[in-house]
C-alpha cells in the first residue's frame, strides 16, 4: 500500500507542484482514500454459477461431419439392399439414372450465450447507451469501446525541415492541426483541411522558420464551415474537461534550410 | 508472466469459448468491485456484473483488439450498464439530477464527525462525477491512467488533470479542517460514497 501510496503522490506533485506545500494534509487525505477502500468479496457461488451459464454448451450446433445414420436407418438399409438386389435381377426394361441427393453439407457451429438471467430486465424499445456504444466503429473517428478520445492529438517526435507534425489525430469535425508560437499570438503553420476520422500522421508545413529550444504550441482547431483555417474564426477543440488541445513542444532537432 | 488478453480474445471470437473462461476469470472480481463502488448493493451488482459477461460474450466477434484493450472494452460495458441501470430504475431523469452523495448518518462515532462528513459530502458535491470516478478507479482499482482514459473517455493527460485537480479541490474546499477530522470523515465518506456517473 506504501508504494501506491507514494505513486499517487509523486503523479499528484508532477501535475500539481503547488499541493507540495499542504503535503501533510494532501497525503492524510489520499493515505485515508486509499486505506477507505472497501473490501469487497465477492460470492463464490455466483461467480461459479455465471461461469458455468456462460460456458454452457451451444444448443444449435450443425456440423460438417456425416451424419450418423439412425438404428431404423441401420435396421432398413440391409432390407432395402436386398429389395434392391431382386429388383434388379428381375429384367426390365432399363431405368434412367436417378440422381441422388447428397446431404447437405454445412459447417454452422453456434456458439450461444445463455439466456439473459430471469430477474434481469431486458431492455426494449431504441437500443440502450450500452448497444449504441458497442456498436463497432467502421469509418467514424470514435471507437467507442476501443477507448478512443472523440478529438486528440499527440505531438510528433521530430520536426523535418519546414515541417511539424502530429501523431494519432483524431477528429469528430472537420478542422485542423496549427502550429503557433507559445502565446498562441502568430500562427506558424497550418495543415491542410482533415476530414473527420483518425490519422496516424498530420504533417503542418511551417510558414516561418521555428528554432531549436524555443517552446511552440502545436493545437487542434474545428473549421467554422469554410474549409480555411482562420484563428479568430475557427474553434479551438476542448476536451471532456474542459482543457484545450494544445500541446507545447520544444524542438531538438534544428531545422533543415 | 499471464498471455496476453487478445490471445485469448482472438480465440474466443474462432469459436473457443473456454478461452473467455480465462477472461472472466481474470476480470470477474475486478469488474463486480468497479460496479459495487457504484450501487453499493450485491444483488444488484450481481445482475449487473451477470449482464456484463453476458453481453461481452455476445458482443465478443465485435471487438477488435487493434483499437483498444479487452480490459477497458469491458469497463466500458460495465459503466454503461450501470448507467442503464439507473436509467431504467429512475426514468428519464437529466444527468445532474441523477446525481446522488449519500452517506450513512449512523455510521460516524462522533458528533465532530457527522458534522465534519455532512461538511466533506458538501464539498465532493461540487466535483464533476468524472472526478469523482477517476479518484476512485486510480486511488482503489489502481488503474493506470492510460487505462482509466480507456474507460471514461478523454485523453491520459485530461484524467491526470482531472485526478489532481480533484484532489487539490477537495484539499481547498475542505479548508481548516484538521488532518484528523478529515482522515475520519473521508474514511466514513468512502465507506458510503456513491459515485454514479451518467456522462
Amino acid at each position: 500500500m506504501q508504494d501506491s501510496l507514494e505513486h499517487i503522490m509523486a503523479d499528484i506533485y508532477a501535475l500539481e507542484p503547488s499541493l507540495k506545500k499542504d503535503d501533510q494534509v494532501v497525503r492524510a487525505l489520499v493515505a485515508e482514500l486509499v486505506t477507505a477502500k472497501p473490501t469487497i468479496a465477492i460470492d463464490g457461488v455466483f461467480m461459479r454459477t455465471l461461469k458455468q451459464e456462460l460456458l454452457k454448451p451451444t444448443v444449435r450446433v450443425a456440423t460438417s461431419q456425416p451424419k450418423i445414420p439412425s438404428s431404423w436407418w441401420m435396421f432398413m438399409t440391409p432390407l432395402a439392399a436386398t429389395a434392391v438386389l431382386v429388383l434388379m435381377l428381375i429384367p426390365t426394361e432399363p431405368q434412367p439414372a436417378q440422381p441422388v441427393d447428397s446431404p447437405t453439407m454445412q459447417t454452422e457451429l453456434y456458439m450461444e450465450a445463455a439466456d439473459i438471467a430471469p430477474d434481469m430486465k431486458r431492455s426494449g424499445g431504441a437500443p440502450s447507451v450500452e448497444e449504441a456504444s458497442m456498436m463497432m466503429v467502421g469509418d467514424m473517428p470514435m471507437a467507442d469501446e476501443g477507448g478512443l478520445a472523440q478529438d486528440g492529438f499527440a505531438v510528433g517526435m521530430y520536426t523535418y525541415g519546414n515541417v511539424a507534425a502530429g501523431e494519432f489525430v483524431q477528429l469528430s469535425a472537420p478542422g485542423f492541426l496549427v502550429v503557433t508560437n507559445a502565446e498562441n499570438t502568430a500562427v506558424i503553420g497550418v495543415s491542410e483541411l482533415l476530414l473527420p476520422g483518425s490519422y496516424d500522421v498530420v504533417p503542418v508545413p511551417l510558414q516561418l522558420p521555428i528554432t531549436e529550444g524555443v517552446t511552440y504550441l502545436m493545437s487542434l482547431y474545428h473549421d467554422d464551415g469554410n474549409g480555411v483555417f482562420s484563428i479568430t474564426s475557427d474553434r479551438l477543440v476542448f476536451d471532456e474537461y474542459g482543457l484545450p488541445l494544445q500541446q507545447p513542444f520544444t524542438p531538438n532537432n534544428p531545422q533543415v534550410q | 508472466m499471464e498471455e496476453d488478453d487478445s490471445l485469448y480474445v482472438v480465440q474466443c471470437q474462432n469459436g473457443n469459448t473456454d478461452a473467455f473462461g480465462v477472461l472472466y476469470d481474470r476480470y470477474v472480481e475486478k469488474i463486480y468491485r468497479f460496479v459495487y463502488y457504484k450501487v453499493y448493493s450485491k444483488e444488484t451488482a450481481e445482475d449487473i456484473t451477470s449482464d456484463v459477461f453476458h453481453k461481452a460474450l455476445q458482443k465478443i466477434n465485435t471487438f477488435d483488439t487493434f483499437k483498444g484493450t479487452f480490459s477497458a472494452w469491458l469497463y466500458r460495458i460495465a459503466r454503461n450498464s450501470v448507467i442503464d441501470y439507473y436509467r431504467k430504475d429512475k426514468g428519464d431523469v437529466s444527468i445532474e439530477d441523477t446525481f446522488d452523495v449519500g452517506f450513512d448518518e449512523r455510521t460516524p462515532e462522533t458528533l465532530d464527525a457527522i458534522a465534519a462528513l455532512s461538511k466533506v459530502s458538501q464539498y465532493l458535491e461540487t466535483l464533476t462525477a468524472k472526478q469523482r470516478e477517476i479518484i476512485v478507479l486510480r486511488v482503489w482499482e489502481e488503474l493506470s491512467y492510460q487505462e482509466i482514459a480507456a474507460i471514461v473517455g478523454g485523453s491520459e493527460d485530461s484524467v491526470k488533470m482531472a485526478f489532481s485537480r480533484g484532489i487539490r479541490e477537495l484539499r481547498e474546499k475542505c479548508g481548516p479542517v484538521s488532518p484528523l477530522l478529515l482522515m475520519l470523515a473521508c474514511g466514513q465518506l468512502a465507506a458510503t460514497l456513491h459515485f454514479h456517473d451518467f456522462t
